[in-house]
């Protein structure tokens, strides 16, 4: 065999390009002769040489990329879609967060702006509020339970209702409390009224407002009931009426909050430091504190009055 | 010429957001940048692999260095290994891919996942080796490789064009004379065996002028 084509069967063979037979045939000859292999060995390790010289090219390319874009590249469209996606959501999410309790103030403001009117209105009005709280199950005298009346002058047409301070005794499981609401309308001819005309409009609404307060009276008579039982979970009932408290009242006083407003009518419960709202419901229901904040406040300045 | 990512498309998204009359504008123009480029098949970048397109390469490195380069770091590897790793695995997949070696039958994604942790597996076990011969006390010998390396690197920075390209075409790509002929516009493939045969004389020559055949196996 000629150098020169020893030279390039060798390349041949180290780059793969023999033939399975011609192969076969080469690694024969490399094991006949110690000098052949030694030659491959050497021509093995430049053609390494080459491979690295090429890797090495190649990386130092690979080195020179700003990979700083990559990160955008790598995600897919289905994953830009997704983060296009919540971002919106995101966004929609914050401006729903953000709009609600703005609503929310809007529409306290507008109750705001009817106790003001009203309020204008009561300087001539000068309703009074008498409240009478009595126990009916006062038979049991282990009972150390005290009652308390409150009079209190209306001054505007939220209406705080009753508090009752008990102290359970050991036999005692059902109590009754009775709240009687009455709301004293005073005489009003308009003769008080120099200026008719002007106030024409707060007539018309101080006229919708005695009405409303007539229906307050009518519905007022709120009748309290407790199911003492062992059990810390607090639930109730309220239909027509009729409250009835289920679970452990014993332990602290509390007080029914009724907040009354020409549209509607709140009720509130104020037990151990918190606060619950009332609805109606026939059926057992669990008693849930108010976390809303704004809600909150609003209870404690009512029931600071 | 072939362009890979040559188009891409740029939207802006100029969203104001007015909550409502009266109040301050707590969110004012906000500006999103999408930027969408064009996605390449597999199918696609094979091709550009196999006509050579070195953009490829690019491409395939920034698509997928975050998840190669994740592999090593979670394995106790630093950011210089991770990179390096990433590299020469990368590097192993295009030579496949280019010289026609590659029968890749999943997604380039786990083809070049399993090389890449096979490139650490082999480095974890260098560094073993390592701090063991460095505990025993033992001189490190250098690799009769990495002598040929920087020998015929510099070799081939003095043959220059067209030896260097010619040697690379066929140590490297492992390319046929009539490939390395049509893509570097030589008449023939026995005109490039012909170059070929002279620019690997050349290198000899210049691999020689320093080191006999004796200095890499003594």
């Amino acid at each position: 065999m000629k150098q020169g084509d020893q030279e390039e069967a060798i390349a041949q063979y180290l780059t793969q390009q023999m033939t399975e037979v011609e192969r076969s045939a080469f690694e024969q000859k490399i094991s006949e002769s110690p000098q052949l292999a030694q030659k491959i060995k050497f021509e093995k390790l430049i053609a390494e040489g080459i491979k690295n010289y090429k890797k090495g090219i190649l990386k130092s390319r690979l080195n020179q990329l700003e990979l700083g874009s990559s990160i955008g590249e790598t995600t897919s469209i289905t994953t830009k879609i997704a983060l296009s996606t919540m971002t919106v959501l995101v966004l929609g999410g914050l401006s729903y967060f953000l709009l609600t309790p703005d609503e929310t103030l809007v529409i306290e403001n507008q109750e705001t702006i009817i106790g003001i009117d009203v309020m204008t209105e009561d300087k001539n009005a000068n309703i009074s509020l008498e409240i009478d709280t009595t126990n009916e199950m006062m038979s049991d005298k282990k009972e150390d339970e005290r009652t308390s009346s409150i009079t209190k002058d209306i001054e505007n047409t939220r209406v705080k209702v009753s508090k009752k301070q008990s102290k359970k005794g050991s036999k005692s499981d059902k109590e009754i409390l009775q709240s009687e609401v009455k709301v004293v309308l005073p005489y009003m001819d308009g003769t008080e009224m120099s200026f008719d005309e002007p106030f024409d409009s707060l007539q018309d609404f101080s006229d919708d407002l005695m009405k409303n307060r007539a229906q307050v009276n009518s519905v007022s008579e709120l009748e309290v009931e407790i199911e003492m039982k062992k059990s810390k979970k607090l639930k109730y009932i309220y239909v027509g009426e009729k409250l009835i408290l289920i679970g452990d009242f014993s332990a602290s006083p509390y007080q029914i909050i009724e907040d009354n407003t020409i549209a509607e009518k709140n009720l509130y419960l104020y037990f151990e430091q918190e606060y619950y709202a009332l609805t109606v419901t026939s059926e057992k229901k669990a008693l849930i504190p108010v976390r809303d904040i704004r809600l909150l406040d609003y209870l404690v300045d009512l029931r600071n009055k | 010429m072939h362009f890979l990512c040559a188009k891409s498309v740029q939207i802006t998204f100029n969203i104001d957001l007015y909550l409502f009359e009266g109040l301050p504008i707590q969110f004012n123009s906000y500006l999103f940048k999408v930027r969408l480029n064009n996605v390449m098949t597999e199918q696609q970048i094979l091709d550009h692999i196999s006509r050579g397109d070195e953009t490829a390469l690019d491409y395939l490195y920034k698509k997928y260095y975050p998840m190669m380069t994740k592999m090593v770091l979670k394995n106790n590897g630093t950011v210089e290994e991770a990179n390096d790793v990433y590299q020469d695995g990368l590097i192993v997949f295009w030579q496949k891919a280019i010289s026609g070696d590659l029968k890749i039958t999943s997604k380039i994604s786990t083809y070049l996942y399993s090389i890449c942790k096979n490139c650490w597996l082999k480095e974890l076990n260098r560094k073993k080796r390592l701090s063991y011969t460095e505990q025993e006390g033992s001189i490190v010998q250098s690799d009769p490789e990495d002598i040929m390396s920087k020998v015929v690197k510099e070799a081939m920075e003095v043959l220059g064009d067209p030896c260097k390209s010619v040697l690379t075409y066929y140590y490297f790509n492992e390319m046929s004379m009539s490939e390395i002929a049509d893509r570097m516009n030589y008449s023939n493939a026995d005109t490039v065996k012909a170059k070929k045969y002279k620019c690997k004389k050349r290198l000899d020559v210049l691999i020689k002028k320093n080191y006999t055949q004796e200095d890499f196996f003594n």
